[in-house]
């Protein structure tokens, strides 16, 4: 409301109902009224009326910087416009008769006063003379076309505010030439019309360089332009500058990158400037600057930020603009500022919380990759003749065997991820009702049931799992524990599972699996605990898995044998009944002493110490 | 056997309050660092412990995937035994995740501080994927 006021009592003087007559004479009347104007249309008068003194306050010399309040972030009240305007519509001088049925406004920037371009869709072949006049007389508002030119076909002009352009709308259509065609008016916000920016011309170049280097502070590499246009060496030289002109702000710009680049601060204040595109040019031009202010302007919006992405500032004040008035609270304004500015420390003057970042001084690598761990040499030599002689069973196709390798008492529990994005794709289907996952079985009754044990229940589960193929040269070993009565040691690797029959497909597998032994006869391992962990093999670990061509499972493991040992093994194994892995085992034991080998093999068998699946059917 | 190629292990005895400490992303490891017995199987000693562990980068892990059984008594000696099996993705800081499979031996012992035992970790090992960049 505050606006249509405003506007309205800068209407009102225009508002020269009196002096209806052709346009190009009531200006003038205008301009007198004012009293304090040139007069002519498009000359300072007008120009200083029009554009400054709303947008600027020229003439009177009062210094901005404790001037009326525009925009508190925080609360509703503003007053727009220079002190005069503000006075007088305080006080009720003008036409502030005028409702609310002026259009669509909101006290947003649509009823800001702000350029339209008038079209009159081939209005070249009417006579100005006759056309605005034809106009005025059915427009309800009275209107100074201003840069009255044609373009093709086509007539333009400007004017500047909303009520008359919306006014001149109305219009389209009501007016009917002489042809008989009816006259169309489309209005389109645009930029001022720039014939009301010219170019500084060089001397007045060089006197706003003075000006600018007389507030300009080396020692702290600060320029304040806060409020330039009202700068007495400018006026006094009836030197014209706005920052909120494009044409100035390039100027000013160049200026301070051609003579003070490495400037840190710059304040830009009180300068109604409403964008910042001239701006985001200080992000390559003045590399290094920390501090803007840009308070008490015309930003209305906070991605007028935006355009200055990229310039490192710690400090920012953007107090008293239309844009702080948007954020529903002071917290959201301050979040969707430090957003742009990630680095910012002050803004409006206020400290900010200190940016959270990461720590940088976290490693980021990884310490080099290991392969396996045994802790120990002994250790290493149980676990690889185990794992040989464990696998080699395990792959035949036949797992019943296993039972020798297990404890009576012995535990096995099978997991096997549930595959979140892909359930039913996840292929380890034949799996799944055997994993025991203690997050998401909950039922202690099925907890208990998936937990086999006694070896026979171990070695049953076993059995129904599919038939593998492991890649022993893949295995990674950990040593867990190492005691007297315990060696706990983690295997991984992958394996294939072996295509058996129609419904079954090779599939690469991953796998982790915990074996917790105690000492068993000859030297061997016992197992007591057994967790086993599958998932899909990764793409890569599939690449690299069976490289080598993968012992089969009946050969015998990693030590070839030398012809005289081979011949050993075939014998002893035709003696003792046993098979060849445990002829094999018993042979390597007893440092291939075929004799000595006998001797304990025989000991063994009285004891009843050797499993039968050890021995050939 | 030959190497698989992209992993780490640590093997380590240390102390441990409850179980869900366990997974604990490295970055919060510090902490613990006063809970590390002088023993260890991979790296001895508490410092050594606690300075490989902290030249870690810090990671954030994801159970997918748990299981454990009690061990044996006869393995243990007596002693009660736990051994919990963990599986799932573990990412570090250039977000990439991967699969890891983290495994422990936890014993129960005297507290001096409490009247009930604790549980402590004697074995840890943590085993996770890397892409060969």
């Amino acid at each position: 409301m505050a606006y249509f006021n405003e506007d309205n009592h800068r209407i009102a003087p225009l508002h020269v109902r009196k002096h209806r007559g052709p346009y190009k004479g009531s200006s003038f009347r205008r301009d007198r009224q004012r009293g304090n104007h040139h007069g002519g249309f498009g000359g300072p008068g007008l120009l200083s009326r029009l554009v400054i003194d709303r947008d600027v306050t020229m003439s009177d010399s009062s210094q901005d910087s404790s001037s009326q309040p525009r925009y508190n972030p925080y609360g509703r009240e503003f007053c727009k416009g220079d002190g005069r305007m503000d006075r007088d519509w305080r006080q009720g001088k003008g036409g502030g008769g005028r409702g609310g049925g002026r259009g669509a406004f909101r006290g947003g920037t649509r009823s800001r006063t702000g350029w339209f371009k008038i079209t009159i869709p081939h209005g070249k072949k009417y006579d100005k003379k006759w056309l605005v006049p034809a106009l005025q007389d059915i427009c309800s508002i009275p209107y100074t076309p201003i840069q009255y030119h044609d373009d093709h076909n086509n007539v333009h002009f400007y004017v500047d505010d909303f009520t008359t352009a919306s006014a001149l709308r109305k219009c389209s259509r009501k007016v009917t030439d002489c042809d008989g065609y009816k006259v169309v008016v489309h209005i389109k916000r645009s930029d001022p019309p720039n014939f009301l920016f010219p170019n500084l011309k060089v001397e007045e170049l060089e006197h706003l360089k003075q000006c600018m280097s007389k507030r300009f502070d080396g020692s702290q590499q600060a320029l304040d332009l806060t409020s330039i246009h009202t700068d007495p060496d400018l006026v006094s030289q009836n030197i014209k500058v706005a920052l909120n002109r494009k044409t100035n702000m390039e100027a000013v710009i160049k200026i301070i990158e051609e003579n003070i680049p490495q400037l840190t601060s710059l304040n830009l204040s009180h300068n109604c400037i409403q964008r910042l595109d001239e701006l985001s040019e200080l992000v390559t031009k003045v590399p290094h600057l920390k501090a803007l202010n840009l308070s008490h302007n015309d930003l209305k919006s906070e991605h007028e930020l935006d355009k200055l992405k990229g310039l490192k500032l710690v400090e920012l004040w953007l107090v008293r603009n239309p844009l702080c008035d948007l954020f529903k609270d002071p917290s959201s304004y301050v979040s969707a500022v430090c957003q742009k500015f990630p680095q910012l420390l002050k803004l409006d003057g206020n400290d900010l919380p200190p940016h959270i970042g990461f720590d940088v001084e976290t490693p980021t690598t990884l310490p080099p990759c290991k392969g396996s761990c045994f802790g120990s040499d002994d250790a290493k030599v149980y676990i690889q003749r185990f794992l040989q002689q464990y696998y080699s069973v395990y792959d035949s196709g036949d797992r019943q065997s296993l039972l020798g390798a297990y404890h009576d008492d012995a535990l096995l529990s099978l997991t096997t991820p549930y595959n979140v994005q892909n359930p039913s794709r996840s292929g380890l289907r034949e799996y799944f009702k055997d994993s025991r996952n203690l997050k998401r079985t909950k039922d202690s009754t099925m907890r208990f049931h998936l937990l086999k044990h006694k070896r026979l229940n171990v070695v049953a589960l076993l059995n129904e799992l599919p038939k593998t193929q492991h890649d022993i040269t893949s295995f990674t070993v950990d040593v867990n524990a190492y005691t007297n009565t315990l060696l706990s040691f983690t295997v991984g690797g992958v394996f294939k599972e072996v295509v058996v029959d129609d419904k079954s497909k090779e599939s690469t597998r991953a796998f982790s699996r915990v074996f917790i032994t105690v000492p068993a006869v000859n030297s061997g391992l016992c197992i007591i605990n057994d967790q086993l962990f599958i998932r899909m093999a990764t793409t890569e670990q599939i690449s690299r898995a069976f490289v080598a061509p993968a012992p089969t499972p009946s050969s015998s493991p990693v030590p070839t044998l030398t012809a005289p040992q081979q011949e050993m093994l075939s014998t002893f194994s035709l003696k003792s009944g046993m098979k060849l892995e445990w002829s094999l085992k018993c042979l390597q034991d007893n440092e291939w002493d075929l004799n000595k080998a006998a001797q304990i093999f025989t000991q063994l068998k009285t004891a009843g110490k050797i499993p039968d699946v050890a021995f050939l059917k | 056997m030959l190497l698989s190629k992209g992993t780490f292990h640590i093997s380590a005895l240390w102390n441990t309050l409850s179980i869900t400490r366990l997974f604990c992303p490295f970055n919060k490891r510090r902490n613990l660092t006063h809970l590390y017995l002088d023993e260890a199987a991979l790296v001895s000693g508490q410092e050594a412990l606690t300075e490989f562990i902290e030249s870690l980068p810090s990671s954030k892990c994801q159970v997918q995937s748990l299981d454990c059984q009690p061990v044996n008594e006869q393995a243990s000696q007596g002693q009660t035994t736990l051994l919990v099996a963990a599986g799932g993705n573990v990412m570090f800081e250039r977000n990439k995740s991967r699969f890891f499979n983290r495994n422990f031996l936890l014993t129960a012992q005297a507290s001096p501080n409490n009247n009930q035992p604790v549980w402590k970790i004697a074995s840890d090992c943590f085993r996770f994927r890397i892409d060969l960049e």
